[in-house]
C-alpha cells in the first residue's frame, strides 16, 4: 500500500493519470466550466503507471497514510465557439513547450481542436 | 484471402467494390483501381457496403402475418402461398387483377425473369421505379434518338470543351461524373450548372444559374433562340442527320433570351454565354437528372435538352452528348429487360404484334398479353379502386418512394394479397401478407447494366444465410404456377436475354465475366465489342435521323398560393440512398443525416420568425411532415427543400403525371411551414 | 520517403466517402475530418512536429518522413491535441489518433484508403515537388483559358 500525494503546483490537469489508472481510482470530470481531479489517498495496487505518466512529475509516492486531493482547474474556452477545450494551465503548459516551433503567439492558440480544423480549412480555400 | 470484384449495390454509376473474402466471410474492401471508369474509387455508400451485408436488421426467413404479428415459415410453406393467391386471385378476378413491381436493384435476369412470370400469367401490368425518376429519358430520347439512353461513356466527359449540367447534382449522387468533370475544367473545359439550389455540384460550375423550379424549358428555348439568332447552330448536322428542324425553328421565332430571362429569373447575360459557350465550344456535353425528369413536363424537358444538343450537332463524337444519369445500380437494365408496363424486353412495343409474337414463341406461347399494362402510379390507384387485388413487389418501397404516399398506403391496405420481398423490413414490408427474404448483392451472381449501357457481371462473394435470392424465388414460385419446369441459373438466363434482345446479343456470361470492364450495349454479336459512344453515324431510329421536337414551357402543376406560399422541391444527399431503407439503417452514413431537415433561405427564415434547428411542420395540400430547421444560402428565397429520404415527405408531393412518361412532378409542389411539433 | 497525403481542396465535393473508409479501415475511427466548404483535415506530418515536442511518454516520433503514433506508449494526456496547429489529433477512449497513412496498407504495397477511394481525385499520395509541379501546371492552363467563376 503506498500514499498519493499530488504537487497542485505542478499538476496542469492533463488527463494522463485519470486515463492509465486501471482500477479507475483517480476520476477526471469537466463541468463546463472547471475540471476536477481527484485522487485516493492511498493505492493498494502493485504499480507506478500514474506516476511514471506524469508529463510534470507532480505524482509521488509516500509511506504516511495519505489524504484524498480534490484539484479544481479553470478552464480555457474557445475564441470561435466558446466550448472549454482545456484546462488553462496545460494550454500554457502545451504552448510554452512547443514556443520554439511555432512562436508566441500562433493565432490558432485560443481554438479548439475542432475550431483549429474549421480555420485550417478556411485558410486553405484562400490559397486557392 | 481472395478479393472477388462486385459491383456496388447503390446507384447506377456501376463502380467496382473488391470484397475481401477470408473463410467464407468477407472481412474488408479492396479499390480496384484499374477499373477505367473509376480507378477504385468510391463514395461514402460504397465504401459502407460491408455494414449492409451483414447487418444484423436483415430478414432472415419468410413470414407471414397473423392476427397478433408476424409468424415465420418455412420457404416451401412461403412459396406455396406465393404461388396458390395469385393463381386464386386471377382465377377470380382475371390476370389484369394482378400487378408487378420489379426492382431496379435486382440482377437483369432477375428482372427479365420477373416480367416474363407476369407476362406468362397473363398481364402486362409489371413496371418499375424509372417511371418514377427516368422515364421521360426513356420515352423521349428514343422519340428523338431512338434509344433512350445515355449517349457516351462518364470518362468521356475528359473530352468535353463545354458541360451543361441540369437538374443534376452528380457531386452527391453519382460522385464519380465529379471526377471527370473536374478533369475536363482542369483541361479548360467550362462547366454551367443550373439548379434552383446551389448545390456541392453547383460549386464546381464557372457558371451557376440559379433558375426558378419548373423553368427548364424556358431556359433552353432561351439560349436556342440566342444559337439560331447568332447562326451558331450546326447547320451541316442539321442538315444531313436531324429531321423536323424547320418547325423548331419557327416556334423558337417569337422566343427571346428576354422572355427566357423573365420566366426563369435568371440575368439575360448568363444565358448569352451558356448559349454561346455550349454552341461554339467544339465538344459540348449536356448532364441531366431529376431536375429535368421530375416534372409533369418532363418529357418535354428532355426533349428540349436533345433539341439543345442536335441544334449545335455535339452528338456521336467524344466529348460530346447526352448523360442522362440513371440512379439505381440496375435501372438501365431493369428498363432493358422489359420490365415496363408499355415495353417488352429490349423497348419493343407490346402493341407491335409481329415481334411480340417472336418473343411469345421464344417462351413456347402463341402470344403475349395484348394492351399496355399500368404503370408504378397507376397500379396503386388501380388498387385503390379496387381493379388490382393482388401485388408482388420485389425490392422496392412505394410508401417511402411515392408521390402522395398517403395513397398507395390507403391502396396497399385495400389489397387481397401483397407479397413483398427485400432486405430489410421496410415501410412497405410492413404492410404485406407474405414476407420474403432476400439475399444481397454480394450472395448471388448476376449482370448490372450501369448508366452508361454498361453490362457488367457481378460475382458472388459469399454464401446467403436463410435467404434466397430474388432469381430463386421468381423461378421457384414459376415453376410451381407451372410456367415453366426448371429453376433457371443466373447463366442460363443470360444467354435466353441473349436472343430475346438483339442489343444484348453478344453480351454472353463468358465474355462479361472475362472483362473487368464490361461491355457497352448495343453489342449485337458475340464478336462486336461493344458501343460506347453512340450515333457517330447513324440514330437509332428506322430512318437513322434524330427528330427535332418543339416544346413550349408550361407553367408548373401547382404553384404558390395564399394558403401555400412557398415552394417545396425534393432531392437527394450523398450519405443517404432513395427512401433509406438501407441507408438509415446503417451507422457509418446515417450519422451524417439521422434526422430530416427542412432547408429555407435567410430571407424568408427571418420573415417567419424561424431559427436553426427548431422542429417545424412542413405541409402541403396533400400531407404533413415534421423536420429540422436549416437556414442556408443554398435555396432560392420562396424554396423549400427537403431530403426524400426519410418517410413522411412523399406524403407531401404532387402525384400529377407527365402525359407521355407517366412520371410524376416530383420536383414542384406548394407548401407552408408552421412552427412547432415536436 | 517524402511522399505524403496532399489534398486538391478545389476538388473536394464533400462527399465523406475519405472519412467513412477511414474509419472502416481504423476500427471505426476516423482520422480525417471534412470541414465546410469542402476541406480534408488530417495530419501533415510536420517536420517540426509539435506534438511530437509535448509528448512525455514518446509515443510521438518524428521517422522518416512522418510522424509516427506508438499507440502502446500513449497515456491519453491530450497534449499533443493542444499542441496541434491542424486539430488533427482525436482522443477517443484511452489514448490518441491521428492519420498513420495506412501504415497497416503501405506494409502490403497499397495507397491509403483515402487516396484510393476519394471519388472526385482531390486526395494525392505524392512528394511535395510532383504535386506541386502540377498544381501550376493546371493554373496556368486555367488563367490563360481567362476562366472566372460567375453567379455565386
Amino acid at each position: 500500500m503506498k500514499a498519493i500525494e499530488v504537487n497542485r503546483e505542478k499538476c496542469i490537469g492533463c488527463r494522463a493519470c485519470s486515463t492509465i489508472c486501471s482500477p479507475l481510482l483517480i476520476t477526471l470530470t469537466d463541468d463546463g466550466h472547471r475540471r476536477v481531479i481527484a485522487f485516493p489517498p492511498s493505492c493498494e495496487e502493485d504499480c507506478d503507471r500514474c506516476l511514471r505518466a506524469c508529463p510534470t512529475r507532480a505524482i509521488a509516492f509516500g509511506e504516511k497514510p495519505g489524504v484524498s486531493a480534490i484539484l479544481e482547474f479553470e478552464l480555457a474556452f474557445c475564441d470561435r465557439c466558446g466550448k472549454p477545450f482545456a484546462t488553462k494551465e496545460e494550454l500554457a503548459y502545451v504552448l510554452s513547450r512547443i514556443s520554439s516551433i511555432v512562436g508566441e503567439e500562433p493565432e490558432w492558440k485560443n481554438l479548439c481542436p475542432e475550431c483549429r480544423g474549421k480555420e485550417s480549412a478556411l485558410g486553405l480555400l484562400k490559397l486557392l | 484471402m481472395e478479393v472477388i470484384p462486385t459491383i456496388c449495390p447503390y446507384c447506377g454509376a456501376g463502380c467496382p467494390v473488391g470484397l475481401k473474402i477470408v473463410n467464407g466471410k468477407a472481412v474488408g474492401i479492396e479499390y480496384l483501381s484499374e477499373h477505367l471508369l473509376t480507378h477504385g474509387s468510391l463514395c461514402p455508400k460504397g465504401n459502407a457496403v460491408l455494414e449492409l451485408l451483414y447487418h444484423p436488421n436483415r430478414l432472415r426467413t419468410p413470414m407471414v402475418r397473423e392476427k397478433n404479428g408476424w409468424k415465420e415459415i418455412s420457404w416451401d410453406k412461403a412459396l406455396d402461398i406465393a404461388s396458390e393467391r395469385l393463381l386464386e386471385i386471377r382465377e377470380k378476378y382475371g390476370a389484369d387483377a394482378l400487378g408487378f413491381l420489379s426492382s431496379a436493384k435486382a440482377t437483369n435476369e432477375e428482372n427479365y425473369l420477373f416480367q416474363k412470370m407476369a407476362r406468362l400469367l397473363g398481364t402486362n401490368n409489371v413496371d418499375h421505379c424509372a417511371r418514377l425518376c427516368h422515364a421521360p429519358s426513356v420515352v423521349g430520347l428514343r422519340k428523338a434518338l431512338g434509344s433512350g439512353t445515355m449517349t457516351n461513356p462518364i470518362p468521356d466527359l475528359v473530352n468535353s470543351r463545354c458541360i451543361f449540367i441540369l437538374g443534376s447534382n452528380f457531386a452527391e449522387n453519382h460522385p464519380i461524373v465529379s471526377r471527370w468533370v473536374l478533369e475536363a475544367r482542369e483541361h479548360g473545359a467550362y462547366i454551367i450548372v443550373a439548379d434552383p439550389r446551389y448545390t456541392p455540384t453547383a460549386q464546381l460550375a464557372n457558371l451557376y444559374l440559379p433558375l426558378r423550379p419548373g423553368t427548364n424549358i424556358a431556359l433552353l428555348n432561351g439560349m436556342m433562340a440566342v444559337i439560331l439568332r447568332e447562326g451558331l447552330a450546326n447547320y451541316q448536322f442539321i442538315a444531313q442527320r436531324t429531321k423536323g428542324f424547320e418547325a423548331l425553328k419557327s416556334s423558337l421565332e417569337n422566343f427571346s433570351v428576354e422572355k427566357a430571362a423573365e420566366i426563369t429569373g435568371l440575368n439575360p447575360a448568363d444565358i448569352l454565354l451558356a448559349a454561346r459557350t455550349y454552341a461554339r465550344s467544339e465538344a459540348s456535353a449536356i448532364v441531366y437528372c431529376m431536375g429535368i425528369t421530375q416534372h409533369a413536363t418532363g418529357t418535354d424537358n428532355v426533349l428540349a435538352c436533345a433539341n439543345l444538343a442536335l441544334m449545335c450537332g455535339h452528338l456521336g463524337r467524344p466529348g460530346t452528348g447526352l448523360f442522362p444519369l440513371r440512379g439505381q445500380n440496375n435501372v438501365q437494365g431493369a428498363s432493358d429487360m422489359g420490365a415496363l408496363a408499355d415495353v417488352l424486353p429490349g423497348y419493343v412495343s407490346i402493341e407491335d404484334e409481329e415481334r411480340r409474337r417472336v418473343l411469345a414463341r421464344l417462351w413456347g406461347r402463341e402470344d403475349l398479353p395484348q394492351r399496355p399494362g399500368l404503370t408504378v402510379v397507376e397500379m396503386m390507384e388501380a388498387a385503390l379502386e379496387g381493379q388490382i387485388k393482388a401485388m408482388f413487389i420485389m425490392g422496392e418501397n412505394p410508401v417511402v418512394s411515392d408521390p402522395c404516399a398517403g395513397d398507395t398506403v390507403k391502396a396497399l391496405e385495400k389489397l387481397e394479397f401483397l407479397v413483398v420481398q427485400d432486405l430489410f423490413m421496410t415501410e412497405t414490408a410492413q404492410m404485406a401478407d407474405l414476407v420474403l427474404p432476400v439475399a444481397c448483392w454480394a450472395e448471388k451472381s448476376g449482370s448490372y447494366t450501369s448508366t452508361e449501357r454498361r453490362v457488367q457481371w457481378s460475382e458472388k462473394a459469399v454464401e446467403p444465410e436463410g435467404v434466397l435470392s430474388d432469381l430463386e424465388i421468381i423461378g421457384l414460385v414459376g415453376k410451381k404456377i407451372g410456367l415453366w419446369d426448371n429453376v433457371p441459373s443466373p447463366e442460363e438466363v443470360l444467354r435466353e436475354i441473349n436472343v430475346a434482345i438483339p442489343a444484348y446479343g453478344g453480351i454472353t456470361p463468358e465474355r462479361l465475366k472475362a472483362t473487368a470492364e464490361g461491355l457497352f450495349w448495343p453489342c449485337p454479336d458475340p464478336s462486336h465489342p461493344g458501343t460506347p459512344i453512340l450515333y457517330h453515324e447513324n440514330f437509332l431510329t428506322p430512318d437513322g435521323k434524330a427528330s427535332f421536337y418543339p416544346v413550349a414551357h408550361r407553367p408548373p402543376r401547382e404553384e404558390p398560393g395564399p394558403e401555400f406560399p412557398f415552394t417545396l422541391t425534393t432531392g437527394r444527399v450523398i450519405v443517404h440512398y432513395n427512401s433509406g431503407a438501407i441507408s438509415r439503417n446503417i451507422p457509418s452514413l446515417s450519422r451524417y443525416a439521422p434526422e430530416l431537415w427542412v432547408e429555407i433561405n435567410p430571407h424568408d427564415a427571418e420573415k417567419l420568425g424561424l431559427t436553426e434547428g427548431e422542429i417545424v411542420s412542413v405541409s402541403s395540400p396533400r400531407g404533413e411532415v415534421k423536420a429540422r430547421v436549416r437556414v442556408n444560402e443554398r435555396v432560392i428565397p420562396g424554396l423549400i427543400f427537403l431530403p426524400f429520404h426519410f418517410p413522411g415527405v412523399n406524403f407531401l408531393t404532387l402525384k400529377e403525371l407527365d402525359p407521355e412518361a407517366r412520371i410524376p412532378a416530383f420536383k414542384v409542389s406548394a407548401c407552408r411551414l408552421e412552427k412547432g411539433g415536436t | 520517403m517524402g511522399y505524403e497525403i496532399l489534398v486538391r481542396p478545389e476538388r473536394c465535393i464533400s462527399c465523406y466517402a475519405c472519412e467513412v473508409a477511414c474509419a472502416r479501415e481504423h476500427g471505426g475511427i476516423s482520422n480525417v475530418r471534412v470541414y465546410p466548404p469542402g476541406i480534408p483535415i488530417f495530419c501533415r506530418q510536420c517536420q517540426g512536429a509539435t506534438c511530437a515536442e509535448v509528448c512525455y511518454p514518446g509515443a510521438l516520433e518524428r521517422r522518416d518522413g512522418e510522424v509516427l503514433l506508438h499507440a502502446e506508449k500513449c497515456t491519453g494526456c491530450e497534449l499533443c491535441l493542444l499542441a496541434c496547429p491542424f486539430g488533427a489529433i482525436k482522443l477517443e477512449g484511452k489514448r490518441a489518433y491521428k492519420c498513420d497513412l495506412c501504415s497497416h496498407r503501405r506494409e502490403e504495397g497499397l495507397l491509403p484508403a483515402c487516396v484510393l477511394t476519394c471519388p472526385a481525385g482531390a486526395m494525392n499520395f505524392s512528394c511535395v515537388a510532383d504535386f506541386s509541379s502540377r498544381k501550376r501546371k493546371i493554373a496556368g492552363l486555367s488563367w490563360a483559358m481567362g476562366h472566372e467563376r460567375r453567379g455565386k
